[in-house]
This record gives C-alpha cells, structure tokens and sequence, in this order.
C-alpha cells in the first residue's frame, strides 16, 4: 500500500515539474525524426503565426519531408513572400527536430509600365500613342490591404487631333472582416477626353467639329468567392459628366472599364467572373470569363451598359502559347485599348531555357484581331489589324508591355 | 590564316550573345562509356544551384534526378532515371548518398564533408544504363545521349493540389479586366516566380519539372567508336 502510495506521488511530482506545453516531453519516442518546434526567421511584416498555420506542419508528429515540400510551395504563394527556404535543427534530442522556415519578402510597393502606339494604315490615316503606368501597394501599413493608382493617357499625333487621360485610386480588402470569401474594392476615378477632328460629323451641331468630355465619380463593389476560381461582384457607382457637346453618347472611362453613357447619374452594377488562369501576366493555361451589366436610368439605354470578356491559353508548343481573346459586345475602340477586339495571339517565352530566378521572365507576342465599330462616332466599320510586342519582367520597372497594333479599317457604312 | 572583316564582324555580333548562355551549362560535358558491352555515362561539371551548398545540410533530402535519353539517329529509343538521394545526419553530421536507377538501388555512401557530395555531383560515372542491343548503331544514324538534371523535382500532381488550396486559401482578388483588353497593365503578382517557373515547364510540356535543371547532350557517336572497358 505504501509503495502504491509513493508511486502516485512520484507520477504527480513528475507532472508538476514537467514543463507546461513543453512539446518535447509529450512526444512518444521515434525511429524517425520528430518535429520538436516549429521557428521563424526573416520576416518582418508576415508574422510567424501566419507561417506557422499556412505551412501545415504539425508539431509531436513525424517529420514528412514531402509535407515539408508543399509547406515551402504554399508559403511561397503568399503575397509579399519571394523565396521559402526550410531547414533542420536539433532538437532537445537525437531524433527530435525543430524546422526553420526562412523568409525573404518582397517589397510590397510593385510597378507596372505599359507603351504601345497605334498606326492607322487606311485613310483616314492616324497615329495614337498610349502610356500607362500603375503603383499598388500590396500591404498597406502591413494590413493586407491593397491600394492602388492607376494613370492612362493616349493622343494623337498628327492628323486631326485629341487626348485622352484617365486616373483610378483603388482601394482593395482581400478578405473583407476577416472573411476568405467576401472581398470590397472601393475606387475613385477622373477621365477627359478632347477631340478635334478634321474629317468628322459635326457633333454639337453648332459647326464645330470635336467635343471634351469628361467624367468623374467613384464606385464600391463587394464581391464573394462561389468556389475556386468563380466570383460575383454588386456595387454602385456614380458618374458626373461634363460635355461639350450635350445628348450624344461618348466613350468614359473609369479606369477599369470604358463604356459609352450619356448622361451621369448613378449606376447598379453587377459582375460575374470565372478565372482559371495560372498567372495574369504570364499566363500558361486556363481561361477567363468576366461579365458585367449595370441597371442605371432605365429611360437612358446608354447607362445599361454591360459587356463580356473571354480569354483563354493554351500551350503551342515548347515554351510558346496561344491565346484566344473577344469582348463581343463592345462594338467600338477606347484609345485606350490595347487589343483588338477579337483576336487570337501567339506568344513564345524569351528565357524559356535559362535557369529560374537567376532570369526574369518575358515573352515576345504577335497575333491578328478584328474590332466592330459600331458605336465609333456613328460608322459602321470594322478594324482588322495585327499586335505585336513584348512583355517583360525588369529589375527597376516592374513589369513592362510594349506593344505597336496596325489596323486597317475597312467598310463604309453609316 | 587572319580572320578577314567579314569575321570580324560575326565574332563581334557573337560576342554579346555569348554572355546570354549560363556559363555553367558551357561547363558540363556528357561522355559515353562502354563496359561489359553495355552504354553508361560520365557526367562532368554539371552546373549546381547556387543554394545547394546550404541546401545539402538542411537536414531534409535532396533529390535529384537525371533523366537520361538514348537517341538513335536523333529518335529516342530508350530512357533511364538515375535517382540520387542525399541526406544529412544533423547528430552524425554525415551526408548518405543513395544512387537508384529506375528505383533500383544501385549503390551507396557515407560522405564526412559538403566537398565530397559535390565532388561525386559533378563528376558522376554510372555505368550500365543501356544493353549493347539497344544501343547498337543504325547504319544511317550516329547515337547521342542527352541527360536533363532536375534538383527537387515536384510532381505535376502535387503542384496542381498545391495551387487549388492557393486558391482556397489565399483567396486572390480576381484579375481587373484592365490586364485583359486596356492599356493599363494588370497589377504585377507579388507571388513568387520560382512558383510560376514551375508550372510554365509544365505547361511547356514536362513529364517532370523543377525549380533548377539543365540539359546536357554528349557528342554524336557510334558503339564501335568507344573503348570497352572492365
């Protein structure tokens, strides 16, 4: 009786000096390395509680090296992570393993830069020069957030004249309250454009052929994840006007999406999305589907604006791509366009055989497009013409497009 | 005989192409060898990553993995996998080296310092990797061998779960349609690139793919042409 005595009394004193959440003392013993501890090194704005859930790797159980593996992969796709690097320490013990995840963050302040002329090879002749560029801030104040600034412009040079610029402030909340399948992106945005043109209807029937217009206005959509790659969008947006030239329809951008309106006024909008594609910029495989209608003024058919565009990739061959794209039912040409409206695009990887990471990515691209012009001061014409450029990925610009479209209009209908 | 302006000119356009190759892949060389009738290879100075150093005492294995492809008469007409296995003892501090061919153990060794692993990395002998009948000449066509090295080769299968729970998990905004039909470019990714690497070599068509690999072809040659040694 005494010795049963002096053993529970061993076991409790044993208990109570055992170290609280000392992993190490609750492990069963192993043949096979055991993960001890799991430590950060390297990151400054990803706190390790963040690595520590994303990597999946689970403390007092058996080290799977392969799990180790897609821990490093899932890490790696983090925003604002460049490069995962997993090691092994000794643990407390031989067969007792502490794994250190070694981060190296990108800077979260990203760039984009976009040059691409025109030329209008059929009569009337004309030259359009775009310039584009963009700033985003991928973790405002280290929150996650998204901001971002986006400035276009494009003019003529020579033959007839006009300019047209547009800026867009956009904010954007990934994960809305915390949640993965809710998202908000609220924006503000300004556009003019002005036009004069040598050969033109005489727009504002006062004789004077060209007109300025501009807009401005912001917009709110919140958006929910339906499954993996599909999406909805609903929001609002209000639109002011300025015209020159009053009742005609007029091609306004709001940095996102260009649509011809009238009249201002507010705007319901809706969207629905499906995106497969495995990298935005650099797209291998996959498809994109992006919808939206918006139920403005129902006696101002030109506020029920709506549009559809389709992308899809697909593999050519060795390091070379084909990529099929339409937006059916925008029957003009922003100047701010940079495709035809529906084409079907060849690309081929510049440093497809060079080692990754020691060679930034690019890819040189050509491909035939035509363009319906409907809405395009009233003809009916078509644009049929041929892109070619090159995408690039560079050390102090960010990403870079440059890009040149020759088109040829044909048809002369009114 | 001094090399005309003509020369000149081509060595001068040469020379900026030049410094587009990675000098590491100038350095490696693939030899065939013969022995007891069968076709193995010598491989020498294969190019390594730049982290392997620190990557061999991770703790953790490194693989790698060396697709090798008879060709005969520029068609393949057999395929090896040579599967080297390397693992460091955090408390021995040793490196066991493992060499499989097609999963077949083939031989192995305990190695005291980083210097060794890498010494048998590029200058590695296997020999017996194709019968004699196999790799017999065609009267028309010269033999090559052509070796790709992959180091930590992925899976297509694990990538493709990896990228869904990505996409459930980081739940990334979808794309503006700005990056589809405006000048404005797309916002850039902050993703990393080595992931994207991965899944461009997929989508360009490899069974296998890998952050680092490289591709070395021996000289054409013919059977009769190589010494048979023991």
């Amino acid at each position: 009786m005494t010795s049963l005595v002096s053993l529970v009394c061993i076991g409790l004193l044993l208990l109570i000096l055992a170290p609280h959440g000392s992993v190490a003392a609750d492990l069963p013993e192993s043949p096979h390395p055991v993960v001890e501890g799991i430590e950060c090194n390297g990151n400054s704005s990803i706190t390790c509680e963040l690595i520590r859930a994303r990597c999946g790797i689970t403390l007092g159980r058996e080290l799977d090296e392969r799990e180790i593996e897609s821990a490093r992969l899932r890490l790696e796709a983090l925003p604002n992570v460049r490069a995962v690097n997993i090691h092994l320490i000794k643990g407390s013990r031989k067969q007792r393993v502490v794994v250190v995840i070694e981060v190296m963050e990108v800077n979260p302040l990203t760039t984009a830069f976009a040059a691409g002329s025109l030329l209008q090879i059929s009569t009337p002749k004309a030259q359009v020069q775009t310039l584009a560029g963009r700033l985003t801030d991928h973790d405002v104040f280290g929150s996650g957030k998204v901001l971002d600034l986006a400035l276009i412009g494009a003019w003529f040079l020579g033959g007839g004249g006009g300019k047209e610029y547009a800026t867009r402030l956009e904010y954007v909340d990934p994960q809305l309250f915390g949640s993965r399948r809710y998202f908000l992106m609220v924006g503000g945005f300004y556009s003019q454009s002005s036009y004069n043109f040598s050969i033109a209807p005489d727009l504002a029937g006062n004789g004077w052929n060209g007109y300025t217009n501009s807009g401005a206005g912001f917009d709110f959509s919140v958006g929910m994840h339906l499954d993996t790659y599909s999406y909805v969008t609903a929001g609002y947006r209000y639109l002011s006007l300025r015209n020159t030239s009053a009742n005609n329809q007029y091609l306004t951008s709001d940095g996102v999406i260009t649509t011809l309106s009238s009249s201002p006024g507010s705007v319901a909008m809706f969207t629905i999305g499906r995106n497969t594609e495995d990298d935005p910029f650099f797209p291998t495989r996959g498809w994109l589907l992006h919808g939206y209608i918006a139920m403005g003024n129902p006696h101002d058919l030109t506020d029920n604006f709506s549009g559809v565009v389709i992308r899809g990739t697909w593999r050519a061959g060795n390091n070379s791509f084909w990529t099929f794209q339409a937006r059916p039912f925008d029957d003009f040409r922003s100047l701010f366009d940079d495709d035809l409206g529906i084409s079907i695009v060849y690309s081929h990887a510049l440093f497809g055989e060079t080692q990754p990471g020691a060679t930034r990515r690019g890819r040189w691209f050509v491909g035939p497009g035509v363009t319906d012009l409907k809405h395009s001061l009233g003809f009916h014409e078509y644009e049929v013409g041929l892109k070619a450029g090159v995408r690039l990925e560079t050390k102090y610009l960010g990403t870079v497009n440059l890009y040149v479209i020759a088109n040829y209009v044909v048809g002369n209908g009114y | 005989m001094r090399p005309g302006p003509n020369s000149k000119r081509r060595l001068l356009l040469l020379a900026p192409l030049s410094l587009l190759v990675p000098l590491d892949v100038l350095g490696a060389q693939l030899t065939p060898l013969l022995q007891d009738g069968e076709l193995g290879l010598r491989l020498l100075g294969v190019g390594l990553p730049p982290s392997l150093r620190q990557d061999l005492v991770s703790g953790l294995t490194n693989r790698i993995v060396i697709r090798v492809v008879l060709l005969k008469g520029g068609q393949p007409s057999g395929q090896r996998l040579i599967g080297i296995a390397i693992k460091y003892d955090l408390w021995e501090e040793t490196f066991d080296v493992k060499l499989t061919i097609d999963d077949a153990p083939l031989r192995s060794q305990t190695c005291r310092t980083v210097d060794e692993v890498i010494s048998i990395l590029t200058s590695l002998t296997v020999p017996r990797l194709f019968p004699a009948g196999a790799a017999a000449s065609v009267a028309t066509g010269k033999l090559t061998l052509v070796a790709e090295v992959l180091f930590d080769p992925i899976e297509k299968a694990r990538l493709e779960e990896i990228r869904k729970w990505v996409a459930e998990n980081d739940r990334p905004i979808p794309p503006d349609p700005t990056s589809v039909s405006s000048g404005l470019p797309a916002r850039p990714s902050t993703s990393s690139r080595v992931f994207n690497r991965i899944f461009e070599q997929y989508a360009a068509g490899a069974s296998v793919a890998a952050a680092w690999k490289e591709t070395v072809a021996s000289a054409p040659f013919r059977l009769e042409e190589l010494r048979n040694g023991p």
